[in-house]
């Protein structure tokens, strides 16, 4: 799998992990303008813990899209672990966020 | 040439220096990723009731951007976002369902719109098996050149 596409599967996994609680409108994707969509659609609070790890996520996704080849293959390790532990973190967020 | 000076405070054509861009060799390798991306998304799309923007919004990326990478492996490069109707090998998905996929990407990176209806992405799913048989078309030729 190129770094392309585990870019793109590590976005869908987050994306589930949000959107498996109903919401009035889903999180379309991790780009900053989706978030502040997803924030006011669904009158979240833009201060809260669940707002920033959303956000946290997508400029850790970001960040790595605009490395160059030769940058990537390191920083992408020590990513993908710093984004399964953000999964985890956003599960019990979106577990616990109450409206 | 892309790019054309207008000014330089030395009056020295740095674009002019950089020469001819390499001739473009990943093709194969591209297109293989956009078909992955496209048989990835599918498969969310059908086994998830939810991220179903995101899995169109990657549908479109993955139907445009493979136009794209097989319009410049073939030397007729073709940079339009309506790229897989333009190469000499047109996609045959509809073109409804076209601008559909277009909404769900516009939505997943500008947050702008409104979102589809799960009537609109049922037929649509429906106009996706012909779409994977054209990027195996494209792939093939992609090798063969």
């Amino acid at each position: 799998m190129t770094e392309f596409n585990t870019r793109i599967a590590a976005q869908r996994r987050i994306l589930e992990i949000v959107n498996a609680r109903e919401w009035h409108e889903e999180l379309f994707s991790l780009a900053s303008k989706a978030i502040e969509r997803w924030l006011g659609k669904n009158k979240i609070d833009g201060t809260s813990e669940l707002a920033a790890l959303v956000r946290e996520a997508g400029a850790k996704l970001f960040f790595l899209a605009n490395k160059s080849q030769e940058q990537i293959t390191e920083d992408y390790r020590l990513l993908s672990i710093e984004l399964s532990e953000l999964a985890c973190r956003l599960k019990n967020a979106v577990q616990e966020y109450c409206q | 040439m892309e790019s054309k000076l207008i000014f330089a405070s030395d009056g020295i054509d740095f674009l002019r220096k950089l020469g001819s861009p390499m001739p473009y060799i990943d093709g194969e390798r591209d297109c293989e990723k956009f078909y992955q991306l496209f048989t990835e998304s599918r498969n969310s799309l059908t086994a998830n009731t939810n991220s179903k923007i995101f899995n169109l919004s990657s549908l479109f990326l993955s139907i445009r951007n493979i136009a794209t990478c097989y319009s410049l492996s073939s030397l007729a490069p073709v940079f339009s976002r309506n790229a897989a109707f333009i190469i000499d090998i047109p996609t045959p998905l509809r073109p409804d369902s076209y601008i559909l996929l277009e909404r769900a990407r516009i939505l997943a990176t500008r947050g702008i719109g409104e979102p589809p209806t799960d009537a609109e992405i049922s037929e649509l799913l429906l106009d996706l098996d012909p779409i994977e048989e054209w990027m195996h078309k494209l792939i093939l030729k992609v090798r063969a050149l």
